[in-house]
């Protein structure tokens, strides 16, 4: 998911989610999802879902 | 008391002394612990508009009390403990007692700065990624974070479950000792606790020589010359009590920081889901857009971070079989002025309060205990260190600190009385 989203599709993504901030609110959530990706890509580099062995519940 | 740096949201009235092995000491609470009678403001609007009244005390406070020492108040916060500067839209800054221009550092600031200025012996706060370690750092006090499962945190208000950690700070590692001996051990209220036996401090005149890695990497990037000068300060001090010190390298710490960001949006928006959807001006607009945020990523994010988590816990593991106790700085500059967004680091600006936490970050992500430690390098403002051990080696941590402030390498100056 790229965090450079513009205004339109931020509205789509806050009535998916069920959110409704006022307008004021948009540059600074927009501000952080662009963060939030950036971070979220730099995870992803030692991120390797094929040798994870998951968190286990015990019985 | 008259509280000119904004330290305190309630100030209790004094009453009799109570008896136990810290008589004759007092502490404060950062607003998110529970005290019976008030309400747990966690620096924030909705909870005060909510008027929810503790019913008890939150263990930790129960058990200080219990010990002897005498709650003087609860302190100031980032609201929902998410930020690094206790600037906060409804209860003002903290000022920092060093410089009452500069930010005390959060998100447990309110604390930090009680102790910095001799109001109280000890301070409880929460680090869920730094909040601990950052303000001590900043006011130039002794702030530990234990493993993550150590402590109680029944009675304290969440940001993030799985990252949140309830810990400690004071002006000398002997009375962080006493106080963190008062709080430890099982605790049937949280189900969450590692439920371990106490383990007592015991501060001996002896050391026994460690190994020390001094972390190398993301660790020795993006810090201002008076984290350098603190880092080699208490280097150089632990060589002269005996230690070998010889370069460390964390792989996966810079993307153990990412996916703790990224972690703390998510989980923290979840937690306030309800109020993001139906009153979302009446949180300070910072934490509102970063939680809002959150809530809008991939639940895709939230499993890689755990991944990631895992990963990086085990190169942890494999580097504590070559060393019993790991460096970095604390933070990354000293206290930056009140509103101040930027600081110049190695020729550039940096937003300052996104960076603040950014060695701390890693270390709590993976649960490992942790302590930052007030260089007394000659820098014109204080800050500290930050001393990891493996996991549930806080004496280490507690006891090498001792050792470092009885050689002078680190300890507190100038607010106390």
């Amino acid at each position: 998911m790229s965090g450079d989203i513009d205004g339109a599709t931020l509205d789509v993504l806050l009535r998916v989610a069920g959110l409704a901030p006022p307008e004021e609110c948009h540059a600074g959530i927009m501000a952080n999802l662009a963060l939030l990706a950036r971070h979220g890509a730099h995870l992803r580099e030692i991120d390797d879902p094929m040798e994870d062995p998951a968190e286990l519940i015990a019985p | 008391m008259i509280d000119t740096l904004n330290i305190f949201t309630t100030l209790l009235p004094g009453g009799p002394a109570p008896d136990g092995p810290l008589a004759g000491t007092s502490f404060a609470a950062k607003d998110l612990f529970d005290v019976a009678g008030h309400v747990t403001l966690a620096g924030s609007k909705i909870n005060a508009d909510d008027g929810r009244i503790a019913a008890q005390d939150a263990t930790l406070v129960a058990r200080l009390k219990a010990a002897g020492c005498r709650l003087v108040g609860m302190t100031n916060m980032d609201e929902y403990a998410y930020g690094f500067a206790t600037e906060n839209s409804h209860y003002g800054t903290t000022r920092n007692p060093h410089d009452p221009t500069r930010i005390a550092g959060g998100s447990s600031g309110g604390s930090a700065a009680a102790v910095a200025a001799g109001l109280v012996d000890v301070a409880l706060g929460s680090d869920t990624n730094g909040s601990i370690r950052v303000p001590a750092s900043l006011c130039g006090v002794y702030g530990l974070k234990p493993t993550f499962g150590r402590l109680s945190r029944a009675g304290v208000y969440p940001f993030v479950h799985s990252l949140d950690h309830a810990g400690l700070f004071a002006r000398t590692p002997a009375m962080l000792a006493a106080a963190y001996d008062a709080v430890q051990g099982p605790d049937p209220r949280d189900p969450a606790q590692d439920q371990r036996p106490a383990e007592p401090i015991v501060l001996s005149s002896d050391m026994a020589p460690l190994r020390v890695g001094m972390l190398r990497g993301f660790f020795a990037t993006g810090a201002a010359p008076e984290a350098h000068a603190a880092l080699a300060h208490v280097v150089d001090g632990l060589a002269a009590l005996g230690c070998a010190i010889a370069p460390a390298l964390l792989p996966g710490a810079s993307q153990a920081r990412s996916a703790a960001f990224c972690m703390t949006a998510m989980e923290g928006g979840s937690l306030h889901r309800a109020d993001l959807m139906t009153r979302p001006m009446d949180f300070d607009p910072a934490v509102r857009d970063r939680m809002l945020a959150g809530l809008l990523m991939p639940a895709d994010l939230l499993l890689a971070a755990r991944r990631v988590r895992r990963i990086v816990a085990a190169s942890a593991r494999a580097l504590f079989a070559d060393f019993d106790l790991l460096l970095s700085p604390a933070t990354p500059c000293s206290a930056p002025r009140i509103g101040e967004p930027t600081i110049e680091i190695e020729g550039r600006p940096v937003p300052v309060r996104a960076n603040l936490g950014m060695f701390c970050q890693p270390i709590s992500f993976i649960g490992l205990p942790a302590i930052s430690v007030p260089a007394l390098a000659n820098t014109p403002l204080p800050i500290g260190v930050q001393m990891i051990a493996p996991a549930w080696a806080e004496a280490r941590l507690i006891h090498t600190a001792h050792h470092l402030h009885r050689a002078g390498i680190t300890g507190t100056t100038g607010t106390a009385p």
